[in-house]
């Protein structure tokens, strides 16, 4: 594990210790009856990047409100009797955890009620805890918005079109590596890893949208067109000829192997010169292949291993001229 | 809030987000942990610990990794014996609240730091921080202190011994239940194999470096790597039937029968993995049968005046890439025959 500090996580870990400190102080300084939960509220709610802590802001407060309606039908309902209570606690304690992956609403929601339950365990009917939960927790969720917006501010939509740059070069580290050694498979790993965080700043994005007008569709765009050329490359790596035996179609594998390269130039360029050479290419040797594969479609004589290098060799060019397109999409 | 598509989401949960049913072993962990907690105070007539043995299991059970024995508890009882010393220290210094707010910064700062390293939710250094605020803000003198710190230290050995008997974990069968699932997945063309091989990624980094010599790693992406392409293959697969449906008919050709030998493939991989004796039928006797038959209808089609030749361009374009998935499906099973090697070994 690298323990050196990331600008990010050092911005991320200030932010939230002013912040806490800043909730104690005023919890200590105003004698704030179950204070602590505005802490909380900010340790659950500040991430590092600004859109991460406002979808959870969101949710905590959505959660903690209908908590809150819950807990005090809960405190009304079995507040006095402590075997209901003891039934419902593991059986909340369950929902909870259970849920908590696939919403953070649901955690909030149900964590309130368990502090409500919990607290009527030692203080019979005390419905009043649930207000003072919700009070807390607004508390918490305006400081750590307010940290988000004002403490060494990290947002998502500044830092993605540089990672979406970074993809970029992995994806043509990963076209070289295919030709030159397709069975490594650790690029693949981790571009896979990057795409998928590179989502993941997407949504972050669309919770920043209402702070900052950042031109989502456009980066959704550039992420689909990435995740295209990854799954292309993929597909590409199947169908790449290794070997092409039959003497007719060797001529066109030459080719292929210089437009092979000519390809991975347009990673890093965007002139579109070379991407019109390049689909022009293509088209001639896919109608010369077209042409090859008609007179062999004619033949039944042709044996079974060379129709499969003209398939071999059509689908390659197909998955080669999708790529190109969408190389040249991307800067676009 | 909850949008309404998410309601659908929730529906197919288990699927999607937790098909090795492990975040439902966490909860009920949580909840059997609690359970036993409020129960003995409750017992023991001490309602001012009840809360505290409550919130010790739930932060217990939440950050237990559900790693070997051996790591559980090493990990699980340093945890524990950091968030005892951490319920001492705090309560201690709730008496003294200028002295707690500026232990405060350094607290959060460093468990911020382990946030940012570890799980995104609620991971330990999460939970450490949320406890410190909760101690401090507790008012109890330093006998309170060692009775929290004591509690803690209870619940922590509760949960990890309540982990240990009723959710044992076996990283391996893991690794192998999560390829079969989505072998299975395929085998049923079923919507969510994306969704199951991005989870298997996120396993694979869990486990693979530390639970698997090189070999066997090598296995187990290569075999994560052919499932993708099956997946994708499979997906191309239907489109260029549909097309190829358009000119051919798929009984006449006997093509009809490509799915069945392909779930026999993929049964037969199934079984490798589960160690069952398995056959890896040869494909190309099969090929050979179909290729025998297009040439059939290729002949005839050749006999015609102005023949229409995009029914046998069609038909081999399916077959070629029907070999292809069945290629990658005997590359697969050698894969799986080194991980079911290394397994037994």
């Amino acid at each position: 594990m690298n323990f050196s500090i990331d600008r990010l996580y050092l911005h991320y870990t200030l932010r939230l210790s002013i912040t806490c400190t800043l909730a104690v102080v005023i919890y200590q300084v105003f004698q704030l009856h179950n204070g602590y939960w505005a802490a909380f509220s900010i340790l659950g709610c500040i991430f590092p990047t600004s859109g991460q802590s406002f979808r959870r802001i969101k949710q905590r407060i959505g959660g903690t409100f209908v908590g809150m309606i819950l807990g005090i039908l809960v405190a009304h309902v079995a507040g006095a009797h402590w075997l209901y209570l003891d039934i419902l606690i593991p059986l909340i304690v369950f929902l909870t955890v259970y849920l908590k992956a696939f919403n953070y609403t649901f955690y909030a929601l149900f964590n309130t009620i368990i502090s409500v339950a919990l607290v009527c365990l030692i203080v019979p009917g005390n419905w009043q805890i649930a207000l003072t939960r919700m009070e807390m927790t607004l508390l918490g969720c305006l400081l750590a918005l307010l940290a988000t917006y004002w403490i060494f501010p990290n947002r998502t939509s500044d830092s993605l079109p540089k990672k979406m740059q970074q993809i970029r070069q992995m994806l043509k580290h990963y076209y070289y590596n295919m030709l030159e050694h397709p069975s490594n498979i650790h690029s693949r790993i981790s571009l896979f890893e990057s795409l998928e965080q590179a989502k993941l700043n997407l949504q972050e994005i669309s919770h920043e949208h209402w702070w900052r007008n950042c031109n989502l569709a456009s980066q959704d765009f550039q992420y689909k067109k990435l995740e295209r050329i990854y799954h292309t490359l993929f597909l590409l790596e199947l169908e790449l000829p290794r070997k092409i035996n039959h003497p007719e179609l060797q001529g066109i594998a030459e080719e292929l192997k210089f437009l092979l390269v000519k390809i991975g130039t347009l990673f890093d360029n965007n002139d579109h010169s070379i991407s019109k050479n390049v689909a022009q290419q293509l088209q001639l040797l896919s109608a010369q292949l077209s042409s090859l594969r008609m007179t062999a479609a004619k033949d039944p004589s042709v044996p079974l291993a060379t129709f499969q290098e003209h398939i071999q060799l059509t689908e390659t060019l197909k998955q080669l001229s999708i790529l190109s397109t969408l190389l040249v999409f991307v800067d676009a | 809030m909850i949008e309404p598509d998410k309601l659908f989401h929730l529906a197919k949960y288990i699927n999607t987000i937790d098909p090795e049913y492990r975040i439902l072993r966490v909860a009920i962990l949580a909840a059997i942990c609690v359970l036993i907690s409020i129960g003995i105070f409750q017992w023991l007539h001490q309602p001012t610990l009840l809360g505290w043995a409550a919130f010790a299991a739930l932060a217990f059970s939440q950050i237990d990794t559900l790693e070997i024995p051996r790591k559980r508890i090493l990990y699980s009882g340093s945890i524990t014996l950091i968030f005892t010393a951490l319920a001492w220290i705090g309560i201690y210094l709730s008496s003294y609240p200028l002295w707690f707010l500026l232990t405060i910064p350094v607290v959060v700062f460093v468990c911020g730091y382990t946030i940012a390293f570890g799980n995104r939710y609620f991971n330990a250094g999460a939970w450490a921080a949320f406890l410190y605020v909760a101690f401090g803000s507790s008012l109890g003198n330093h006998f309170f202190a060692w009775h929290v710190a004591l509690t803690f230290l209870g619940a922590g050995i509760l949960c990890i011994i309540t982990s240990l008997l009723f959710f044992p974990e076996k990283p391996i069968k893991r690794l192998n239940n999560s390829c079969i699932r989505i072998l299975e997945s395929c085998y049923l063309n079923a919507p969510h194999t994306e969704a199951l091989l991005t989870l298997q990624n996120t396993l694979f980094q869990t486990y693979l470096n530390t639970h698997t010599d090189e070999l066997t790693r090598t296995a187990y992406y290569q075999f994560h790597k052919g499932l993708h392409q099956v997946y994708l293959l499979q997906k191309q697969m239907q489109s260029i039937q549909a097309q190829a449906m358009q000119h051919i008919c798929f009984e006449e050709t006997k093509l009809a029968t490509v799915p069945t030998h392909t779930q026999q493939l993929i049964r037969a991989l199934i079984n490798i993995l589960q160690y069952k004796p398995a056959h890896f039928q040869e494909t190309n006797i099969f090929v050979k049968q179909y290729r025998e038959a297009i040439k059939v209808i290729q002949i005839q089609t050749c006999q015609q005046q102005n023949p229409d030749l995009s029914a046998i361009l069609d038909y081999s374009d399916y077959l070629y890439h029907t070999i292809q998935l069945w290629d990658l499906l005997a590359f697969l099973a050698s894969q799986a025959k080194i991980i079911r090697q290394k397994d037994s070994v």
